[in-house]
Order: structure tokens, then sequence, then C-alpha cells
């Protein structure tokens, strides 16, 4: 496995062309706006070395016996699906920020199974190739990025009926050995933190689609693919140089827009091209798995959150009063159902014919239902706790200012015994996670991210079972059908 | 005299309400002060201190070995409810009273 220094370095090797604020980054490991995102994915290395988190950071690869990190690792078994939302709790605990990895994670483990089902029924050798990568993706602990959202143009037309056909990626050019794609993939989280990007469709396609319907691994840095770098809010603070404004100095998160520019790929790397029927279960797999991720990760941030309320009320004199109580309690409840559903979904996992193991979907489409709409109301209360005053404070310049530091400092404390100073982190730290930086990760990207609220609507209709239920009724009120 | 080898074996630490760093820093302390040889993680030693950060005992619930053990999980010693300030006294008096009687 790498170190988290090997980690960093390996990025350092990397020739990426990434444009940020209008300019060509020469230099994204170091850059103020992207290193906090990069430190994110650098502890799920640092972690792994650790002999207090070792037993939820790595596992047993099942291909070479070897220890891996077990962001690279296939799920074995119920066990090691378990285990991956308390890794996954464990991390959002550690940076308050998306770490980015899971992607890569929940991108393996479905295509997985999905180029095994192909080849059996089509007689390809997709899963093969894959395994292959697989094992060196294992053996030098890559971090790869799972890119599948196009940016989709015309939400009414389907990939092939769209005015411009770069809107979803597709394949431009077949050759002997290999082929050429053109298009994007947007919102592609932690993409310049990654090694490799693993490439897959977005939606379930018909036969005109077949081109759209490709699935690669490209190295992220590959001759043609460029990067245009998301904004978040607030993310100028990070060139200010202090370090309790930004709330977060350490940890953050990225999304950028990935465009492929007549990319070659060879066969080798090349899972899946034209095989549209197999498209729509490569997304419903990716998909269930990255709803699942949503019940660790984002309820190891909320724990900082709820930790952050909490010392809001401390440092304000009002842990005391039984409506703050009451309202951390609340967020604590909404908190631990978001974790109740991740690991639900994981022990009813099953095992698919890859021997890859799949969670719940039902359950994995309702953990990530919630999540639409927990870490708002927890947001909500977070804010009430700590009050106005998140949003209304000088800044670290003022506190620091040889003429009205005083004035702040004065002005700006709370409970005697506190330091103004700490008050003020506390807070910054609630707002980088409600409106801040952070809340891209921790707001939107619970609304949007592995799939918006009615993309888990129609799963949880479909695995409804509504017609047992019905018989259930009739049972019971004691109808029957003559 | 026995080599006297011993583990102390982690939960991940996804939820913990004890510090497990801290016990096993201390743990390792007092029984290499006497003389035992700690190891982390590890399943070749002749006893494995379980140290689980919460009632799931993820430490021992995954494991798949029999090697005697004292089980921490939260602020349970072999399931008996300790005072955290206590779990450090009480897995060192375990480690001590099994090798006694194995050496005895």
């Amino acid at each position: 496995m790498k170190t988290a220094a090997e980690y960093e370095e390996s990025l350092r090797g990397l020739n990426f062309k990434v444009y940020l604020q209008g300019e060509l980054v020469e230099n994204p490991v170091d850059h103020p706006i992207i290193r906090p995102s990069m430190n994110s994915v650098k502890a799920t290395y640092a972690l792994a070395e650790d002999p207090q988190y070792e037993e939820l950071m790595t596992a047993t690869s099942h291909l070479s016996g070897e220890k891996i990190n077990r962001f690279c690792h296939l799920h074995q078994s119920t066990e090691d699906l378990v285990k991956k939302v308390k890794m996954q709790r464990l991390l959002g605990q550690q940076t308050a920020a998306c770490f980015q990895r899971c992607v890569g994670m929940d991108a393996i483990n479905a295509v997985d199974s999905v180029t095994f089902e192909m080849d059996q029924k089509l007689g390809t050798t997709y899963h093969e190739r894959f395994v292959k990568f697989l094992t060196k993706m294992q053996e030098e602990d890559w971090t790869v990025d799972g890119a599948m959202t196009d940016p989709k143009g015309d939400r009414g037309l389907a990939p092939s009926q769209q005015e411009d056909p770069d809107l979803y990626v597709h394949v431009v050019e077949k050759r002997d050995d290999g082929i050429v794609v053109s298009g994007a993939k947007a919102h592609q989280t932690g993409a310049l933190n990654s090694h490799w990007i693993l490439v897959m469709p977005t939606i379930a396609m018909g036969k005109n689609d077949a081109d759209y319907a490709v699935s690669f691994v490209a190295p992220a840095d590959a001759e043609g693919i460029i990067y245009i770098y998301g904004r978040q809010s607030c993310d100028t603070r990070k060139l200010e140089g202090g370090n309790i404004d930004v709330g977060n100095k350490q940890f953050g998160g990225h999304e950028a827009l990935m465009v492929f520019d007549k990319v070659f790929i060879p066969w080798e790397n090349v899972f899946m091209c034209g095989e549209y029927e197999f498209s729509g279960s490569l997304v419903e797999r990716f998909a269930g798995y990255h709803r699942q991720s949503y019940g660790g990760c984002k309820v190891g941030v909320g724990d900082v959150l709820i930790g952050a309320a909490a010392l809001a009320a401390d440092y304000n004199g009002a842990a005391k009063a039984s409506h703050i109580k009451d309202k951390l309690i609340e967020m604590v409840h909404l908190n631990e159902t978001l974790y109740s559903s991740g690991i639900a979904c994981s022990a009813e996992g099953y095992k698919t014919a890859s021997g890859t193991y799949l969670i719940d979907l039902l359950l994995a489409n309702v953990c990530k239902q919630n999540v639409t709409r927990f870490p708002y109301e927890i947001a909500r209360l977070a804010e009430d706790i700590a009050g106005g005053l998140m949003v209304t404070m000088p800044s670290e310049k003022d506190l620091n200012h040889p003429e009205i530091g005083r004035v702040v400092e004065k002005y700006f404390k709370g409970v005697a015994s506190v330091p103004t100073e700490h008050r003020m982190r506390i807070l910054r730290l609630v707002e980088n996670l409600t409106l801040g930086t952070a809340a891209v990760g921790y707001r939107t990207e619970s609304m949007h991210g592995a799939g918006s609220p009615q993309a888990q609507r129609i799963m949880i209709s479909r695995q409804a079972n509504l017609a047992q239920k019905k018989e259930l009724a009739k049972a019971i009120a004691g109808i029957t059908i003559k | 005299m026995l080599d006297r080898r011993v583990s102390i074996n982690f939960c991940g630490g996804c939820n913990p309400r004890i510090n497990r760093g801290n016990v096993a820093g201390e743990v390792k302390d007092l029984l290499t002060s006497y003389g035992y040889r700690i190891s982390f993680n590890s399943f070749d030693v002749n006893l494995v201190i379980y140290l689980s950060g919460c009632t799931s005992n993820c430490a021992q619930k995954y494991s798949k070995c029999d090697i005697p053990s004292v089980v921490v999980a939260a602020l349970t010693v072999d399931t008996e409810i300790c005072d955290e300030s206590m779990i450090v006294v009480e897995i060192v008096k375990r480690v001590r009273s099994f090798y006694e009687q194995l050496e005895r």
C-alpha cells in the first residue's frame, strides 16, 4: 500500500491540464484552493497506516490475498459492505469533508459484476480486462475517479437525439487498437486527486444510443482530457492565508468538469462498447453502491456538525436550555437514522454472479432519499443553535488587528472562560459546513449526488413489492377472489 | 518463563465511546515494563486484547481466531461494566492473571 507521503508524491508526477478561475494551474497539489481536497484523499492513505483504523481502512484482496486499502477492494461479504459504511463514517468524522475516493470504489464494484454478466451472456472478454486493471489498481493503491454523470443537455432527449453529440461521452472512432472518445463528465468529485478515471454511461440506453454505451479507464492526465475546476461558496477565503475564516483549514472536497477531446483508449482498457442493454444495470448498481455510501460519509460529517453545534451552545452559555438539548437530540436522531439505513442495506446485501456483493437496492435508495432531507434539517438546527453571529461576525483579520482586535475580543465573547477566538472558530466551522465550501458536500451533494431525489423514488417504486403488500391486506381483511 | 506475547487488536474506530489510543498506549507501557512484548493487530501471540470503541465490538466480531482474549467493548471489560479510568487496570490485571495461570 502507498503511504500518505507516497500518494502526494505520486500526484506530483501527473500532468493535469486544469483551469481554475480562468487560469491554467501549473501545480494543482499545492494550489491553496485545491490542496485541502487533496488532504482529504491523503487521509484515506494515512488512516490505513494507523493500527487504530486498520480494521476498517484495509481489506484482504480476493485476487492476491494481500492487504490492500479498502477503497481498492471488491466486497466479498456483507461484512465488507458494513465495514465500508463504517469506514466512510470514520473518514467523514476525521475530515469533515468529502474524501472523494468512494466514487472509484463504487465504480469498480459495479463494473465488476456487470462485466462478468455481460461476458456470460454475450461471450465478450470485458471482465478479464477489468480484473487486469483492478489487479494493478490494488498493487499500486491508485485513487480512481468513478465518472458517470454526463452534462446531458436537453433532458427530454436521448443521447443520440441531442443537437450536440458531445453532451454525452461517446465513441467517435473504432480502431484495431482501441477507441476514440469525446464528450464530458460533469461534477467529477476528486478527479484531480485521482490517478485514473473509470468512465461509465450515465443512463439506461436504447439501440440508437449504442455509441454512448461505453465504459473504460484512462489515466487521469491522459492526452486530450482537460478539467475546469468547480467554484465553491467562499472558496477564495483559502487565498487569504488565514486559518479561522476558512472554517476547515486542512480538509475539503472538489468537483470539476472533465472534458474528453478525442481521447484514445486502447481495447485493453475498454469494459463496454455498444452493449447498450447493460448500461441500465451498470447505472443502477453504481448508484446503489453510492447511495449506500452516503449512509456513512454524510453521517461522519454530521457527527462533526453536531459536535460543533454543541460547542457553540457551550460557548454561548446556552447548553442547559431545554430547547437546545432537544435540538441536539433531534440532530443525533436524524444522523443515526441515516446511519441505520446505510448499515441495513449493507447487512441485507447479496452475492452477484461474479462473487462481488451488492447492497439491498431498496434500502440503499431509502438511505439516499433520507440523505436528500436530513442533512438539511441538521444544518438548519445547527444554524439555529449557533445564532446569527455565524454570518455577521467580523473576519480574523479584525480579530488580529492591533487596534480593533480588542473590540472584537470584547464584544464577541460568550462564556467568560472561553476565548473569543475559540467561539469564532467553531462558528466558522458551522458556517463552512452549512453554507461555505463544505456545504457543497454536506448539503447540495446530499441532494443531487448519487442521483437526485426523484431517481431514488423511481427505484423505491420498482423495488416496493406492492403486489405482496396487497395480498397481505386482502388476507387480513378476509377478501377472497371467487 | 514463557515468551509473553500480547497483541492489542483494534476495531476500526468509527463510533468510539472510549479513547482507544490512550487505553492502548497505557496498556502497552505498563505491560512492557512488566516484560511483555506488545504488538498491534496480530494473532501471532498467546493472548489478544480486543479493543473496541463501542458495544458492537467489531475488534472481536470479525475475528475468526480462538486465541484466549480480553475483550474491551466501550465501557465493558469481558462484558463487565467498567469506568473508563479503570479499563487499563482491568486489562492489565487480566493479562497478568492469564500468564500466571499459564506458567503455574
